[in-house]
């Protein structure tokens, strides 16, 4: 627990630092570069002090934290609203992609993985290797785009963008619904990027466990094939699988990003994107410490759960 | 005595694009009731090829060849389709597996791996199961505080008394164990097979065991197959086998054994190499290592054959037209 504060502190620390240390000053993408040049030193003054840029820098780290404390994430520089509100109008959005990408992923990608090990050799199994090491090496943003382009540009089944429809259609069962569809693709692709790795892993570790001794004695008992690989293979397999979960955890919101962009979805991901490119350095911070304690938040998890499902890891207090 | 397994013309190749190999070639073997039958040799003999095909546990690219009978009680198991056999282990043969380190569930405590399989034969529900678990971890000296403990929290031995556990767990008609003391050290083996000696007389166990050392296996064993290369080179009373070895292969065994009395002298080591399945020489296959070959083991592949009473040799010095 202990360690998992100080992991949190050095990120945000990290978090703090960052910005800081890129090249040029605040005053740069503060004020609209056309401009840098002909502002007055007393006009650079306020628009320091305004976030509280001309104080010391230990000055700066303490307000910092103290801030963070307070749920106070300082203000965005292009839009002037409080960083802490834009983070969480678009968080609800990711939380439900990334949500159903990994429950998603985890079922198709872990299930055929599964399968696939428990039925090695066989053509299903090959041809099911090569679609999930497929997908696994394809850029996500492709991905998104051919679905994009099939669903919606050839079939027209689907809306192109967004999450809400523009017209605001009432509220409702009627809302969900519009809001439902939207999700489809941007979950799809995500869902389908993330299954390749999970499929690899899960085939693996199960293949892997299948080969062990105690597999054969389980056999050797009398158990049918469907209870050796279900009660012993898998159950020992599901390890790798929850390391690889709560790793996925952070990727999956990097990969967020970009398939956020590209179906225009409104979410952290994308927020993310816009506050790159117009260089909202206080937004960004923000984000990316939401990043860090979750992926932080996902690995603690994990090491909670670990104990349970094998007890190798459990230390004398815990049992 | 009655005769509980008849194992005939067992031949189990690995079949792979390029070659095959015989890992077992035209075994025979009975076992009596309540007998228990070594099976010595070198690795690579096949021990574990034969152990696992009685099983019916060969994975491809394995195979057991068709025409080899194996009778348990009159019945042929290797007629039986093959969704049949889950029933019959366990239950009609049971297996104590090489590498008792490894062969128990890491995340399933031990009692509970044993109630499984009770379970699963005897139809008894869970608590049930648990109960005769419990009474057979008793039986091969696990104490009651232990029975739930995990096999990570057990010292090799122990691990390897719950695998025996296991394998009595629903009193099998016949035990194979596979190499069931390899890995232990030597006062833990003693003890090993103390239990097993124990547990055939107090419950007429009828056994396989297979190992590499034939010494061990001679103190606890009726009878003794010896293998090389696949087939059986000569049978016999573990004694007798163990004083007055017939075929040279067992003859050189034999002295290969340190003596602890007497003066000391240097290990006589067989020379030469274990033989290649992929590339075995004409005729006998022991000949390239035999002290004793002369000209027609090149050319006679030598037959199984009754060489004393009770005693059978693959080795044309005992084949009778050679014996003087």
């Amino acid at each position: 627990m202990a360690q998992y504060a100080l992991v949190v502190l050095v990120a945000v620390s990290l978090n703090f630092a960052i910005p800081r240390l890129a090249p040029g000053t605040p005053i740069d993408y503060l004020v609209p570069s056309e401009q840098v040049a002909t502002i007055t030193p007393e006009q650079r003054e306020r628009v320091l002090a305004q976030f509280g840029l001309e104080k010391p820098l230990a000055e700066q780290y303490w307000l910092y934290l103290t801030g963070i404390f307070q749920g106070d994430l300082g203000y965005s520089t292009q839009q002037g609203r409080p960083v802490v509100d834009m983070l969480l109008e678009r968080l609800p959005w990711t939380l439900v992609l990334v949500r159903g990408a990994i429950t998603l992923s985890l079922i198709i990608g872990a299930g055929a993985g599964f399968l696939s090990a428990a039925r090695r050799g066989g053509r299903m199994e090959v041809g099911g290797l090569a679609f999930f090491m497929f997908l696994d090496s394809m850029p996500p943003f492709w991905i998104g785009m051919l679905l994009l382009v099939l669903f919606s540009g050839y079939l027209n089944l689907l809306p192109v963008f967004g999450a809400l429809p523009l017209t605001g259609a009432g509220g409702g069962f009627g809302l969900t619904f519009e809001v439902a569809q939207r999700l489809v693709l941007p979950l799809l692709t995500l869902t389908l990027v993330r299954a390749g790795w999970l499929f690899l892993v899960a085939r693996s570790s199960l293949a892997g466990e299948l080969s062990e001794d105690y597999i054969v004695m389980a056999e050797a008992k009398g158990l049918s094939r469907r209870r050796v690989v279900l009660g012993h293979g898998v159950r020992n397999a599901l390890l790798p699988l929850m390391t690889a979960v709560a790793v996925e955890a952070g990727t999956v919101v990097g990969g967020a990003t970009v398939v956020e962009t590209v179906f225009s979805y409104p979410g952290l991901g994308r927020l993310i994107y816009e506050s790159v490119l117009s260089r909202d350095y206080p937004v960004l911070q923000g984000a990316f410490l939401l990043l860090a304690v979750g992926v932080i938040a996902a690995n603690f998890l994990a090491d909670l759960l670990y104990p349970i499902i094998d007890p190798r890891t459990r230390t004398a207090d815990v049992r | 005595m009655s005769t509980l397994l008849e194992v005939r013309g067992l031949n189990t190749v690995y079949r792979t694009p390029a070659e095959t190999v015989r890992a077992v070639d035209g075994v025979d073997l009975t076992v009596e009731r309540g007998e228990i039958l070594g099976v010595v040799g070198e690795s690579g003999s096949g021990k574990t090829t034969l152990v696992m095909s009685l099983m019916r546990l060969i994975k491809p690219p394995g195979r057991i060849l068709k025409g080899g009978e194996m009778l348990l009680d009159g019945e042929d198991l290797f007629r039986l389709p093959r969704s049949e056999m889950p029933a019959r282990r366990g239950q009609d043969l049971a297996l104590i597996p090489q590498s008792a380190m490894h062969a128990l569930n890491p995340v399933i405590p031990v009692d509970r791996q044993i109630a499984e399989g009770i379970s699963v034969h005897q139809g008894v529900g869970r608590k049930a199961a648990m109960r005769t678990a419990r009474e057979r971890l008793r039986e091969v000296g696990i104490l009651p505080e232990r029975h739930n403990a995990y096999p990570h929290e057990l010292s090799g031995g122990m691990r390897q008394r719950c695998i025996i556990a296991m394998a009595i767990a629903n009193e099998p008609k016949l035990v194979i164990a596979d190499e069931p003391v390899s890995g232990l050290d030597v006062v833990v083996q003693a003890r090993i097979l103390r239990l097993i000696s124990e547990l055939k007389e107090s419950r007429g166990l009828s056994m396989i065991l297979v190992s590499h050392d034939l010494p061990t296996v001679a103190k606890i064993c009726d009878r003794i197959m010896v293998m090389y290369a696949g087939r059986i080179v000569e049978t016999g009373k573990a004694r007798a086998v163990l004083d007055k070895p017939l075929h040279p292969y067992t003859r050189a065994l034999v002295e290969a054994i340190p003596q602890m009395r007497g003066p000391r002298q240097p290990l006589q080591p067989i020379p030469g190499d274990p033989p290649d399945l992929h590339n075995l020489p004409p005729g006998c296959n022991f000949r390239p290592r035999c002290p004793a070959a002369f000209v027609d083991c090149k050319m006679v592949d030598p037959s199984l054959e009754e060489a004393e009473r009770g005693r059978k040799a693959a080795c044309l010095l005992y084949h009778k037209e050679n014996r003087k």
